[in-house]
């Protein structure tokens, strides 16, 4: 457990500050404060809360705004299917429970770890301490956030920190051609969508670049088979 | 709706996401490669469509182009280069703080 708490500390740096953004732009759009603070205990993906109380602010409809925050947390298929192999080993409570546990920050370091360590205790005590130890800045951040509000002024500029957030998990993302693509239609098409519901574009954007990646994927394949 | 309605639905629905493969436990120790190419192109694709969103679209259509456009380049170049989020993200709040002045 220790482990994981000694390595998730770097990011933890991050999830306070991060929080605090969130619960500022959910209390700025005028969410009910106690939903506003249980989301982050539930949901627990920023980017996803901050599209969902930023949706609700428009005025989006709820199906709108709800189906938006799970498509941003569809990420987290990603770190299931990875970690399916080592939490295999897991007593089902334990994998039910981690699986609550999983960031993106949390599951990224675990993997690593799990390339070197092989017992299945080491690797369940090493999730939770990385998980929880994460989670504990972002819950105090996003609850000072919620109750703090319209308190911090514009010159802080803070929404900027919403773009700046996905710009620093996009870019290392894109590390081969087919997931470039993925990435430039993803967001070509979200952007031309610009005349429908916001939320839908981006939903829509993602659908196309995941197509659009998949595609030519497959497509070097058999480029590489046939040569 | 009730927001806390709508944070419990879209709680659920990321709970799912996230126990997914996790739930099959040992009878799912190898996926499918088709699914796994899908799986890693949903970062790039997602992550770039919330930033494009947020990047280049205002209220009403197009946004046009000011200082987030200039700390967006600074902060990819920092990702790009060291990879780490924090610093992404400290070097683009720093260049809207000083060009927003």
């Amino acid at each position: 457990m220790l482990a994981g708490i000694r390595r998730i500390l770097p990011f933890t740096v991050i999830a306070g500050p991060f929080g605090l953004i969130y619960g500022v732009t959910a209390a700025e759009n005028g969410v009910d404060t106690f939903a506003a603070v249980i989301a982050s205990f539930t949901i627990m993906g920023g980017a996803a809360q901050i599209a969902l109380v930023e949706l609700i602010g428009d005025g989006s409809s709820w199906f709108v705004a709800v189906s938006t925050a799970i498509v941003i947390n569809l990420r987290f298929a990603l770190y299931s299917a990875t970690l399916a192999g080592s939490f295999a080993d897991f007593p089902r409570v334990w994998r039910f429970t981690l699986a609550w546990a999983m960031t993106d920050q949390a599951s990224m370091v675990a993997i690593q770890e799990y390339e070197r360590e092989h017992d299945p205790f080491y690797r369940r005590w090493f999730f939770i301490g990385g998980g929880i130890f994460f989670a504990i800045p972002w819950w105090i951040g996003s609850t000072l956030g919620v109750l703090v509000g319209g308190e911090i002024g514009p010159g802080w500029q803070l929404p900027f920190a919403v773009p700046a957030t996905f710009i620093a998990l996009l870019v290392p993302s894109l590390t081969s051609r087919p997931k470039i693509i993925a990435g430039v239609v993803g967001g070509g098409v979200a952007v031309s969508l610009h005349g429908i519901p916001s939320g839908l574009n981006i939903i829509l954007g993602a659908f196309a670049g995941i197509a659009a990646g998949t595609w030519a994927t497959e497509r070097t394949g058999r480029v590489e088979v046939a040569v | 709706m009730n927001h806390l309605v709508m944070v419990l639905i879209a709680a659920v629905g990321t709970y799912l996401t996230r126990v997914s493969f996790i739930a099959f436990g040992e009878h799912l120790r190898v996926v499918p490669p088709r699914v796994e190419v899908m799986l890693s192109m949903i970062p790039p694709a997602v992550l770039s469509a919330i930033a494009a969103t947020s990047l280049l679209l205002g209220d009403d259509g197009l946004r046009g182009l000011d200082e987030w456009h200039v700390a967006a380049l600074v902060s990819g170049l920092v990702a790009w280069k060291t990879k780490n989020v924090a610093l992404c993200i400290l070097a683009g709040m720093a260049v809207v703080w000083t060009v927003g002045v």
